[in-house]
């Protein structure tokens, strides 16, 4: 039917008030959401600047890899804290906009978004850190694990400390807490490579490793715990 | 359909905040009335998923309050709710739209329907941060029917609503109330007198009573008198009796109030409502249960 018959038609024949529509709309079959849409919907609400940070940052090493040379590896990790921040601050966003409420009475649960939206981010996360390792890596003179580990450890403190701190702070208390922690764990990983020659040095390495391991599991443990608080509102009396 | 509520308790540390309340529920507007720091909120979170009782049980239709499917019949306003920052009304009803699983077509059509019910839909696209505070609580209401589910939770559903607004509330709950569940808690006692087929009043965590209007009013129906006097002995009155009104009319005081035993010879029996049973059970003087 072409747009001129339909005006037509709305001109001269004018629609009667539809009856028993929401008993109709009752029994239509419901069209639910795959996990898939699920997860690209809850993409689609992660904040633009979460994005624009991890662009911004790729953008950085790659232009400072040609100038720093060696010294992009630490530049590279003092830059970890920040996605980190980003990572824990979805996980504390519903409770710092007062949205808590309202996503855990709803189908898919604050749980579930939660996962979702960590889980994206994360993949986000590894996504960035694989762009930038071969970066530090082909300008540095460490081998590539060794370049992983020192790159992963200021992400991993700042997700640990931040998700632990996150869940006994409240609100937007916690968010700039969070942003303390990130801020600290940066400028500590600057100035302990200005004031220590011995920083990346090859015989360090085991304690890195060893850390790399403990915040691995403390930061997984720390995941896990705040995704078991989101079953049930935190509400304090007072 | 039936909301059962079975000997479910809250307890945070040392306050007992709901105590071994139960309750069936079928289709019809309840009102959940107390003071505040009654329970209420803690019970409609229990129902809604949100707290979970220390002891008992809830469950909607054999569905337990932590199913997926339990959910996906409920529509809840909590009392106070906030919003992303960056949302305009159409964006947070897209939002929740997709955490009740409505796929976008369907998201779109009741965001539209919904959106027009609360009249905002000329603001659709404005950010909420420029929303006025009953703009905002429509907009709470209109994502509870999103889902257009069975069990609707509302918590002080016309706070901040003017009085238009909340006579064309109350007229659109009664008619939600006649295909489902519809819990409302409020202290404000106009509301459910006049939509709740039954009250439920709460009082320390507990349940006090529960009924129709005339049943919950049935403890006080003569016992509630009027008179008009002078101010002293106005005054008199007031020291002895639970007062539900004083109002000056000239150089005479009018008094409304709960007299349980001989009341004043001057005074005149009145029919008593719901206002005053509210008194008569929250009034700091007296204690009754």
């Amino acid at each position: 039917m072409n747009g001129k018959m339909k005006m037509q038609l709305k001109e001269y024949f004018e629609a009667p008030e539809p009856e028993k529509k929401q008993e109709f709309m009752a029994g239509l079959p419901s069209q639910g959401v795959s996990i898939m849409d699920f997860l690209l919907l809850q993409a689609a609400y992660i904040p633009k600047w979460v994005w624009g940070l991890s662009a911004l940052i790729f953008a950085l090493a790659l232009i400072g890899a040609g100038y720093l040379k060696k010294d992009i590896l630490w530049c590279v990790s003092a830059c970890m804290p920040l996605p980190a921040l980003a990572f824990v601050a979805e996980s504390g966003r519903s409770e710092a906009w007062g949205m808590a409420e309202l996503e855990m009475s709803s189908r898919f649960s604050l749980r579930s978004v939660l996962l979702a939206r960590l889980g994206i981010l994360g993949l986000a996360d590894l996504l960035l850190f694989f762009l930038l390792l071969p970066l530090a890596y082909m300008n540095g003179d460490k081998p590539l694990f060794e370049t992983g580990v020192y790159m992963l450890c200021p992400y991993l403190l700042t997700v640990f400390l931040g998700l632990r701190a996150s869940r006994r702070a409240q609100g937007r208390e916690a968010a700039w807490l969070c942003g303390a922690i990130a801020l600290g764990v940066g400028l500590g990983y600057i100035l302990m490579y200005q004031w220590s020659l011995e920083f990346y040095a090859a015989g360090n390495f085991p304690w890195w490793a060893a850390a790399f391991v403990l915040l691995s599991l403390g930061t997984a443990k720390q995941c896990a715990e705040t995704l078991k608080q989101k079953e049930e509102l935190v509400w304090s009396l007072g | 359909m039936e909301l059962r509520i079975d000997r479910v308790s809250k307890q945070y540390k040392n306050k007992l905040a709901v105590d071994r309340v139960s309750l069936e529920l079928h289709e019809g507007v309840y009102g959940l009335l107390g003071e505040n720091g009654a329970g209420k909120t803690s019970l409609i979170r229990m129902v809604c998923g949100v707290l979970r009782p220390s002891s008992g049980s809830i469950s909607f239709d054999g569905l337990d309050v932590g199913d997926e499917e339990y959910r996906a019949v409920l529509g809840y306003l909590p009392q106070d709710f906030g919003y992303y920052p960056e949302f305009s009304a159409q964006d947070f009803m897209y939002y929740m739209a997709s955490l009740k699983g409505l796929n976008k077509a369907r998201a779109r059509a009741r965001t539209r329907e919904l959106l027009e019910l609360v009249s905002l839909s000329d603001v659709a696209k404005k950010k909420i941060k420029t929303f006025s505070g009953g703009m905002k609580q429509r907009l709470g209401i209109a994502q509870t029917l999103l889902n257009d589910p069975k069990l609707l939770v509302l918590d002080e559903p016309t706070a901040g609503l003017d009085p238009k607004e909340r006579i064309r509330f109350r007229n659109l709950i009664s008619r939600l109330g006649r295909d489902r569940i519809v819990l409302l808690s409020t202290h404000i006692v106009s509301d459910v007198e006049h939509i709740a087929g039954t009250i439920l009043l709460m009082k320390e965590g507990r349940l006090l009573q529960k009924g129709s209007l005339e049943e919950v009013t049935q403890v006080i129906q003569g016992k509630v008198y009027e008179l008009t006097a002078c101010a002293e002995r106005a005054e008199e009155l007031a020291r002895s009796y639970v007062v539900i009104n004083y109002r000056s009319e000239g150089e005479k005081v009018f008094l409304r109030f709960v007299c349980e035993g001989q009341p004043p010879e001057e005074a005149a029996a009145a029919p008593a409502g719901l206002e005053d049973l509210y008194l008569y059970y929250f009034s700091e003087a007296k204690g009754h249960e």
